[in-house]
């Protein structure tokens, strides 16, 4: 028996020399700073390596975020792989959404499972360019589809598509009264358009937690943009107060010097004749009212929703691109050349008015994205200032020719 | 108002959209561990495609007026410097792209050495290779008899 155990341990023995010799060599050493970037990752203790995930998720490195992903995919322990779901995505990390949808369809544990789902929609707004957003949204609501915002885009697409249709329908009506209505509902629908692709902008921006983008943007809901030009707080800041005086007074001084013919017609309000609106005729209080209230409904949505494009959206985006001055200079001479149409006349161009006027109106556009910029991007102010400019300067217009309206939105340059 | 609105859609949906449109790479790319920007074409073409189409129209046009020249110039101008501007960041972002993606493969194969060097048992203990000059060890059978 004695011997026969020898034996059997000299035939293991020689069979077990060629299977030693062909053992693989020990591993090469790692990068030396591999445990100091990696530190717990394979330690034997489940709760150092869940450790070593919340630490990985607040690092904000790519090696930090290897290693999480290796904790999530190869790490035996449940507990430590919901961890590591969890931390990543708190990383904001958008390419870890690939092994945490991964993991959502195919982990062996419920837990980490819903973990890793919940992770991944976390990350999703990382995934999404703001700029790409809204290109998309001058599609209206293609923005906010991008975005998941589906709501949204039901909204912005409904409005922006019944207003202009409404307006489209009003303006080739037969009856007098109902174009002028078109041209509201058709300035507003416009508007809806511009507000949403800044909506969608801003809200890819702030979905994402404003990451990578050194510049603020506006915060502000609508409705308070909306109310701006009637806010207290917002009227008694000097740069509204003060400003749009300022640049009416210009303004005007600049349309009586280039065409002084705007301001000589056959009567002023002042004088005896009633006030036509929407092919009623009216005395003079009420016509003036009436008027105004026109004007309101026509500037309210033109002031909110070109704040919203050139001081919403280009002021910051090309601001990030430029830099402060030049992003300030860009929008504000985009503003002024997009208002380039406003010269042409069954006459043809008015080359000389637009000479004059383009600059003044980039001059204001400037005027209104220095205010914005100085108020940490926010909108309120630039809103009321563009509101009561061209509200006044149309009023001022509806006084000089109240039988020429409701085209005062031609008169001047209202912008 | 309509004209102007119109117009500023059309405007930017046919030019100069490189500039507002395309996403460049963060300036601290080469520290993220992660970021987005434009890697299509998409824009800057369009940009191309218009601005081939304003010098066709100059070309064209019966209107020689110093006015229209002008207008149609800078246009062309400012079409042609958004391309430029547009094919610039979308090569900048391509290449900042490629960077991150090299980077995490380096440390994936990293992380796979380190990996291996600590999950992989350490090989049975052996005794050191006697040194050239040792004397034959000699070993005694358990009877004490020399082999």
């Amino acid at each position: 028996m004695r011997r026969s155990a020898v034996v059997v341990f000299l035939v293991v023995c020689a069979l077990a020399r060629p299977l030693s010799a062909q053992t693989p060599a020990p591993p090469a050493a790692p990068d030396p700073q591999a445990h100091a970037k990696w530190h717990g990752l394979y330690d034997p203790n489940p709760q150092v390596r869940i450790e070593a995930a919340q630490r990985f998720a607040t690092e904000g490195t790519t090696s930090a975020h290897v290693g999480l992903v290796e904790l999530l995919v190869r790490d035996p322990d449940e507990n430590v792989r919901v961890a590591a779901a969890i931390a990543m995505g708190l990383t904001r990390n958008a390419d870890l959404r690939d092994p945490l949808q991964q993991a959502a369809l195919w982990d062996g544990s419920i837990r980490v499972r819903n973990a890793a789902a919940a992770s991944a929609e976390q990350l999703k707004p990382y995934g999404k360019l703001p700029r790409v957003a809204a290109g998309l949204a001058l599609i209206p609501g293609v923005g906010h589809l991008y975005l998941g915002q589906y709501g949204k885009a039901a909204l912005f697409a409904g409005a922006t598509i019944g207003l202009l249709s409404a307006s489209y329908a009003l303006s080739t009506s037969d009856n007098d009264a109902h174009p002028p209505i078109g041209l509201v509902l058709g300035i507003a629908g416009q508007n809806a358009l511009t507000y949403g692709i800044f909506d969608a902008y801003r809200s890819a921006r702030l979905q994402r937690k404003n990451e990578g983008y050194e510049y603020p943007v506006s915060e502000e809901r609508f409705g308070t943009l909306l109310a701006a030009p009637f806010d207290p707080e917002v009227l008694a800041s000097p740069w509204v107060w003060a400003g749009t005086p300022v640049f009416l007074t210009a303004g005007l001084g600049l349309v009586y010097a280039v065409s002084g013919d705007d301001f000589r017609s056959d009567r002023t309000i002042f004088e005896p004749g009633r006030v036509n609106f929407l092919g009623s005729r009216f005395d003079r209080g009420t016509g003036f009212a009436l008027g105004s209230a026109y004007f309101g409904g026509l500037f309210l949505p033109v002031g909110l929703g070109e704040e919203a494009l050139f001081r919403g959206v280009l002021l910051p985006a090309l601001t990030e691109s430029f830099g402060v001055g030049w992003g300030l200079a860009l929008s504000s001479a985009l503003f002024g050349v997009v208002h380039a149409p406003n010269f042409a006349s069954g006459q043809g161009y008015q080359y000389k008015q637009a000479a004059f006027a383009i600059p003044f109106i980039s001059a204001g556009g400037a005027y209104m994205g220095y205010v914005a910029a100085k108020h940490n991007y926010t909108l309120a102010r630039s809103v009321a200032i563009h509101f009561w400019y061209d509200f006044l300067l149309s009023s001022v217009s509806f006084m000089m020719d109240p039988d020429n309206q409701p085209f005062t939105a031609q008169f001047g340059m209202p912008f | 108002m309509t004209v102007v609105l119109v117009s500023l859609i059309a405007g930017v949906l046919q030019s100069g959209c490189s500039v507002i449109f395309v996403e460049r790479a963060p300036a601290n790319y080469a520290d993220r561990p992660s970021f987005r920007c434009t890697t299509s074409h998409v824009a800057p073409i369009i940009d191309s495609v218009f601005s081939g189409l304003q010098l066709l129209a100059l070309s064209e046009t019966d209107d020689k007026s110093a006015e229209f020249v002008a207008t149609a110039a800078t246009m062309t101008g400012v079409y042609v410097a958004s391309a430029v501007y547009g094919y610039w960041r979308v090569s900048e972002c391509r290449e900042a792209q490629a960077s991150l993606a090299a980077r995490v493969r380096d440390e994936h194969e990293q992380l796979q050495r380190y990996r291996e060097f600590k999950l992989t048992p350490p090989p049975l203990l052996q005794a050191p290779p006697p040194p050239a000059n040792a004397p034959a060890e000699v070993h005694n059978t358990p009877s004490g008899e020399t082999p």
